[in-house]
Order: C-alpha cells, then structure tokens, then sequence
C-alpha cells in the first residue's frame, strides 16, 4: 500500500447484523483505484455480507463506507450502481430465460447512450469471445464457467469504477478458474478496472490482488501485500494447503493461528 | 495410623480431622501423613461417591472415587512393571482432565515424583525440564504434544517410555518407545494380579517427607526449576485450605487452570482429597465461561485474566442492551456499589439504600450471576499475580464475593488471603493458618511455615540462596504488613531498578497500578541504569477493539490498532493517570505497545499470561532503544 493518495473505496469500522448476529463485527479497508483487493476467509467469515454492505443490499449497524470522499452506507443498492460499484455475486445468478445478449442488455439499463453502449458490448465480446459465439442462446443453457463470464460481462456493461466479485471460482474446474482470473488480470492491467474479490481460492485471489486482508469471525485478522500474506505460514497452511508433516511424517491436528 | 509417637491433638473441620494447631507435626489428615495414604483412605471410604465430571460427546459424565483408585492403582503397578523406581520423576504434558489427576496419584502412590509440563510450551522447553529431571516416562496427552516430543532435536535420551493417551491419528505409530493408557492400564492389571498387595506396600513405604511433586517455577526470570514439594508441604497446604477456602465435602469446583501449576493442582488434585469435592473439567480453556455456567461452583480459583474477562463480558454485554436495560443495569450498580463500599467500611446500609439494593438484587444481579454461572458461587479468589481493586469492587458490587490471596509454588502456593470475615481491598490479606510471616529489613516478605518447600531439584546452591540463615524462606517479593495483619506487595526484589540517577524504583508497583486498566493487559517498566523510566505495553485485544469501534477508529490487524493515534492517545491517558500518582523521578516519561498479539505459546509469555521481563527487554529492544 504505497499509494498515499486518498482511496478510492474507504470502509471504516463497518459492522453489520443478519438478525440478532453481527456477521461484520467492525471491518475496516481500503482500495485504491486502478488496485485489487482481496478479502480471503473461511466458510461464514463475513465476506459476502461485507459486499453485500458495500453494494446496498444489507444495511450496516454502525460504520461508514466512503465512495470517492462520499458516504455511500445505507443507499438503496441501486443508487449504488449509479454511483458507479457493482456487484457481481456469488452464484452468477444471470437471467437463465434471458439471451446472453439481453443479460448483457440489462447491465447497462442505468445507461442511454447506444453507441457506447455498443461499444462496451464489443469489449464485453473481446474478452469473453465466447459470450459472442453464443450471444442469442439462453443464460440457463450456458455451461457454469460461461454464465461465470456472463456475469462480469454483465458487471462490466455498467462501466463501473468499482467491481465487487464474490467467489468468481465458485463450482468451476481449476482450468476455467485459471482462465477467469486471467481475464479479470487483465481487465486490471488494460482497462485499469478497480476490484474487490471475496475468494476461498486462495492461491488465485493473492496472484490477481495487489493487496489482501484476512476475515475470521467477522474481523480482519491480518492485512498487507498479496506477496506478503502469500509468504506468511499461516495463510501458506490453513489457505494454500501447505503443510508441515511434522517429525512422524504424517499430522492431523492443526497448530494455532497467530496471523503473523 | 500408628507409625507416630506422638499424636498432636486433634480437631475437627467439616468433617475432616486435622492438627488442631496449625503447623504442629506430624500433619495429619483423617489420621493419614502422606498424599498416597489419604488417597487410599478417601477412595475406600465411599467408592461409588462422585470425584469428577468430564464432558464426553457434550454431556456431562461423572466418575468415582472408586474409578479414580481403580485406574490410579493400574498406572501405578503398570509403571513399576515399566521399571519406574522410587524417587524417579515422571512428567506429565497434558491439558486438564481426569486422566491427568489419575496419572498424579497413581504416580505418587507407587513412589515416584509427579511433575506436569505446560502444554504450552515449545519443543526446547519440554527438552529442558525432561533433562533437568531425568525423566524416564513421559506422558503425553495426544499427537500434537507427541510430535513435540519427537521435534526434541537430541530425542530425550533420559526418556525410556512415552505413554500416550489418546490413540487418535496414530494408529501407524510403531516403537518400543510408544505406549497407549490402555497398554499401561493392561499391565497395571497384570501386575495387580501377580502381587496384589504391592500397590498397598509401596503406598506404606512413603513418608511424609519424601518428595512428592516437582513443580516447575513459570518463573518470569531464568530457566524453569524444579520446586520440590513433599507430602507434609501438600498436607499442610490442605489443612490451611480446610480452614480458609469455600471447600466442603460435595462441593462443585472447575478445573481449567494448568494443573503443572501449584494453583490449580492444589485446588483440583489435593484440596478435593481433604474433603472430596467434586471436580469438572472444563472441554477447552475457550469454553471455560459456558462450563462455567453449566456447572455453577461454589468455589472459583482463577488468575486476575480470567476475572477480568468476565467483568469485559458482562460490561459488553450491558453496552448492547436497549436503553432501558441500561438505565435499569446503571441504577442497579449504584445500589451495589453502595453496598460494596458499606461492607469495605464495615458499616450497614439505610433503609433506602437496602430497599434498592433489594431491588437490584430481584431484577438484575440474581439474574446477572445465574448468567455468569456464579449464582451458588461462595467464594472466588484471585490469585497468582495483582488484580485491580476496582475490579473486586465491582464483583462486590454484584454480590460475587471475590477475594485477593497470595502464595507462591515455593510454600506449596499457601501464604495469604483474604476472606470474608477479614477483607482489604489492595492488600493480599492475613496469613493463612499456621504461616509466619516477616519483612526483612529490606523489605523482603519472608514466610515460616509446614509449606515450605524441601529445595530447587538439583540446585543445592538456588536452595540455599532462597532459605536465610535461620530457615525461613525468601519470597523474592516486597512488601509490607500493616497493624492489623493484612499484606501488601509492591514489587520483586530482583526487579528492582536503580535509574541512572540512583534513584531504587520497584517497576511491579507501576506496572501492576497500569495493570489494573481495562485497556492494558500488561506492561514492563524499564530504567534500569537509564536515564529515565518508560515502559513497553501489551493492550487487552477485546477491549481495545471495542474502544476503536466505539470511538469509530479505523483499524484492521492487530498491528493497526496498535499504530492508531487515538489508540496511542487512549493507552498515554491511562498512564498519565497512573503517572499522577507517583513522584516525579518515578514517572514513566515513553511508552510502546507491542503490536504483535502474543499467545501463550510465545516465550515472552508464561503459561499464565504475564509477560517475561528478561525476555520482552531482549526481543524488543529496538522498541526500548527508541525511547532513550
């Protein structure tokens, strides 16, 4: 985090409650523009709520989120795509009785201009050539990894300053997990596309990311440099699936976490 | 039992006979002079009687006094037929769990020395005690305290067998070295059936001043020692027990502190011999608050960490209730700490601050305490290192009496406490029956008593240093002895630090008064041959987070927290004010917070949560350099 300019997404002691349980017990991050970010954890974390706070869907307790200098918390989810965020969630969740190009279509319904629009559709299909092979056949029929690339196409319709992902690996096989993530890597670096990525992935989400923070229980535990969170032994053994066999050669239980 | 001459008089206490003049010998117990002997007294007298309570699959079983002699006897026999000697220590790394206590009397009854090893510790350390003690058998509670041993780079040479007691995940396991609790229990069985008097015989041959246990200090200084504890110490902490502490036969007490400590062994091993209470054992030391609501003792040992967590708890919880419950939770606390500061004077409350307290007793602490599990709860205490006077004011205040007591492992933990009748807040209270107690002329606490212990394992040098020349033992500590009894500590004598302007400073004054900050888990004040004093400091995680979260300070990590300004500025606020307090060349001028969170685990930590002097100063001397 060299960046000293002010961030483009601030979030400040968030927390948030499904019912009486608080899933977001006072997070707070940063990202900056042109940057990804990833936030990794375990089943029940906290993360998809932590995005479904950013993007409206839920309303936080307590805590502020900051768009470009502004509040955003507590708008309706969409003002929140106006606002230029959007969320591409977990599951896909496309319109399956809808075309890929009305999926498409639908992104862009905050937008008039026809001409962009069309434009954004053409690099939607040069990302995602695919999609373009398939543009009149139906969401529903679209293998997994396809409505996968559906969905940020959709996302991408809006010409949004901020995409939130959640779980882009979500059921698919490592190849097409492999291959999302190198388009998203290079939505990054081409289109300068400012991301947040909720992943259990992680050995893909810290090769994408610039940075990383760590959720457990609704809390960060742990926060730095995709390269440094990647070198620590705790993320090596509990995220990446090292592990230390011990002197007997074999080892079940689990040493404590420290996140250092 | 006949082996004495002289039987000194005899008294009864809840049922239990003892000396009737504390500290006469020989000490007896039920007529019984060593801890084996009572065992098998207590154990005959009513075997189907309930000695613990484990929790299996999430619920509570219980087990017998005849259970515990059945298996104690078969560890006992099966490690003489091992080749376990008189005299020979045997160590003990395991969580809590009846097993543990099992393996103490078993241990014990067959002449050996029983002897835990924190399950905290690291390899290195583990290799350390193994050596001093030269210990032949091991027993390690499962896998991963195995593999500790196996990390052991020399491999333990001393060690001839290893017996494991949870066979989880090591079916593969091969080796003469390796030994399941059922193997043992298999060959306790066979030698029963051999020579079925010989567990008695052994049991016969102990003496009262044989060594029992070896206690490893946690020690904040050095390398660990080896106190060594005989049977009379153990009886003579009993007697005391008996006399002072909420125990009477049929108590529920918990188990969760580490048994390798003094604290918890006497209170969950030893004291439930006196008067067979019934020990629990607590799943994890994570679920030490829910166990403690299920089971509801009437007794509660605890270190200052634990009572001060629950005090966060209640004071969290009350935070998130509605306006109301807080009005109501608010006025409640008046009625109680009124009644807290009534009893501290000795006086009786007026008509209308009874009527409120009623009260408050009706809709919020009968509640409160049913919460907290503390609901049939006597007697707490405290011990083991200060506890903040405001904190036992407020349990007061919720009708939870909790008192302060002092000891050490080198008087078998049996020195002061305060107790109902004779309660100071600040001070660590009277002596206990049969204890002596002076302050040399340099300050130093000195006890005189039956729970002294025998010496250092091995050190005859240490032994020496830590007696004077007219027996009586050198606690180490400062302190002084007010008119009516009571005892205040103020420090260590071998922390003393002599600034660069010659000024003597006792740090555990300062640090023990920062201590006593929600905010601050735990601090070491630094000086020594510097110019000024500052002062490095571990926060409490949970409260802090909840300070930054109020006070809507951003933060991620725990080393963010730490780095936050208004963190900085709430932590320099706390030491202001414990600064106002002291003269001026006694004033911590700097302070660091430790931004890693540390676990017991670390070295610079003990077992019970206290920072290490020696070793803080070492692994953060960039942070100390960069004061001065």
């Amino acid at each position: 985090m060299t960046d000293h300019a002010k961030p483009l997404l601030q979030i400040n002691n968030l927390e948030t409650f499904y019912g009486p349980i608080m899933a977001i017990r006072g997070v707070s991050l940063e990202l900056h523009k042109g940057r990804v970010v990833t936030v990794l954890g375990a089943n029940g974390a906290g993360k998809t709520t932590l995005l479904k706070t950013i993007s409206g869907i839920m309303d936080p307790e307590k805590g502020e989120i900051l768009f470009d200098g502004q509040p955003i918390q507590g708008l309706e989810p969409h003002k929140v795509v106006r606002a230029g965020i959007v969320h591409v969630p977990e599951g896909r969740e496309v319109f399956p009785l809808l075309t890929v190009e009305e999926n498409l279509a639908l992104g862009a319904y905050t937008r008039n201009d026809a001409t962009e629009i069309a434009r954004d559709r053409d690099l939607v299909f040069a990302y995602f050539p695919i999609l373009a092979e398939r543009r009149k056949q139906e969401a529903g029929t679209l293998s997994g990894g396809q409505q996968q690339m559906l969905a940020i196409g959709r996302g991408l319709m809006l010409r949004p300053r901020i995409m939130l992902l959640d779980e882009p690996s979500l059921g698919l096989s490592p190849i097409l997990t492999q291959e999302i993530f190198a388009i998203l890597k290079r939505l990054n670096r081409d289109e300068g596309m400012t991301m947040m990525v909720v992943e259990q992935n992680a050995a893909v989400a810290l090769d994408l990311a610039n940075d990383g923070y760590v959720m457990e229980l609704g809390r960060i535990v742990m926060s730095g440099t995709a390269a440094k969170l990647a070198a620590s032994d705790d993320i090596r053994s509990f995220y990446l699936g090292h592990s230390n066999e011990g002197a007997r050669g074999e080892r079940r239980w689990k040493r404590k976490k420290t996140w250092r | 039992m006949t082996r004495h001459a002289q039987i000194p008089p005899m008294q009864t206490v809840k049922g239990v006979a003892i000396n009737a003049t504390p500290g006469t010998r020989p000490v007896l117990i039920d007529g019984c002079d060593t801890i084996p002997a009572l065992f098998r007294h207590r154990c005959q007298q009513d075997p189907a009687r309930i000695a613990h309570r484990e929790k299996t699959l999430g619920i509570w079983k219980a087990f017998s006094w005849g259970d515990y002699w059945q298996h104690a006897k078969w560890i006992g026999l099966g490690l003489k037929r091992l080749g376990l000697r008189r005299g020979d220590v045997v160590q003990i790394l395991s969580e809590d769990r009846k097993e543990w206590l099992y393996f103490d009397l078993g241990i014990q009854c067959a002449g050996g020395i029983a002897s835990g090893i924190y399950t905290t510790d690291a390899a290195a350390q583990v290799a350390y005690i193994l050596r001093d003690s030269a210990c032949r058998f091991l027993i390690v509670e499962n896998e991963e305290q195995l593999d500790k041993f196996l990390e052991i780079p020399d491999g333990a040479p001393s060690v001839e067998r290893v017996i494991i007691l949870d066979d989880e995940g090591l079916h593969n396991l091969a080796g003469d070295r390796f030994l399941f609790l059922p193997d043992l229990y298999k060959l306790g069985q066979a030698e029963e059936a051999e020579h079925p008097q010989a567990f008695d015989a052994e049991i016969d041959q102990t003496a009262a001043g044989d060594v029992a246990l070896l206690v490893y200090t946690s020690g904040t200084t050095g390398a660990p020692k080896g106190a060594m504890l005989t049977h009379e110490n153990v009886l003579a902490a009993m007697q005391a027990g008996l006399r002072e502490l909420a125990i009477d036969p049929g108590t529920e007490q918990l188990c969760f502190l580490p048994l390798c400590h003094i604290f918890e062994r006497n209170n969950s091993s030893y004291f439930p011999l006196a008067v067979r209470s019934i020990v629990n054992f607590a799943e994890s030391p994570e679920t030490v608050f829910e166990n403690l609501r299920e089971i509801s003792p009437q007794t509660f040992s605890a270190v200052p960490r634990v009572w001060e967590k629950i005090y966060s708890r209640v004071l969290i919880l009350g935070q998130e209730a509605t306006p109301l419950g807080r009005l109501v939770f608010g006025l409640a606390m008046q009625a109680g700490l009124a009644r807290a500061d009534a009893e501290a004077a000795g006086k009786t409350l007026g008509p209308m601050a009874k009527l409120g307290l009623a009260l408050a007793e009706m809709f919020v602490f009968r509640n409160l305490r049913q919460m907290l599990g503390m609901d049939r709860l006597q007697q707490g205490i405290s011990g083991a290192a200060p506890i903040s006077p405001a904190l036992l004011r407020w349990y007061r205040a919720i009708g939870v009496p909790v008192y302060e007591g002092y000891g050490m492992t080198e008087n078998t933990a049996t020195c002061t406490v305060n107790r109902g009748a004779a309660n100071r807040l600040g001070t660590v209270g009277p002596v206990m029956p049969g204890v002596a107690l002076r302050i040399a002329p340099d300050g130093e606490i000195q006890t005189q008593a039956l729970t002294n212990f025998k010496g250092y394992w091995n050190l005859p040098d240490k032994t020496a240093e830590t007696f004077t020349v007219d027996g009586w033992l050198r606690t180490g500590d400062v302190g002084r002895i007010d008119d009516d009894g009571f005892l205040t500590i103020t420090g260590r004598i071998k922390d003393i630090i002599i600034t660069a302007g010659g000024k003597n400073i006792t740090p555990a004054e300062l640090e023990s008064r920062l201590k006593f900050s929600h905010y601050i888990a735990d601090a070491v004040v630094i000086g020594d041959k510097r110019k000024y004093l500052t002062c490095l400091i571990m926060i409490d995680q949970e409260n802090v987070e909840k300070f930054a979260q109020d006070a809507k300070v951003p933060f991620s990590d725990f080393a963010s927290l730490c780095r936050a300004p208004q963190v900085l500025d709430l932590i320099r606020a706390e030491v202001d004010q414990v600064n106002a307090e002291f003269a001026r060349v006694e004033q911590i001028k700097d302070f660091r917070l430790i931004d890693v969170l540390l676990t017991p685990e670390d070295e610079e930590l003990t077992a019970t949560m206290k920072l290490k002097r020696a070793t803080v100063e070492k692994r953060h001397k960039p942070l100390i350099d960069a004061m001065y």
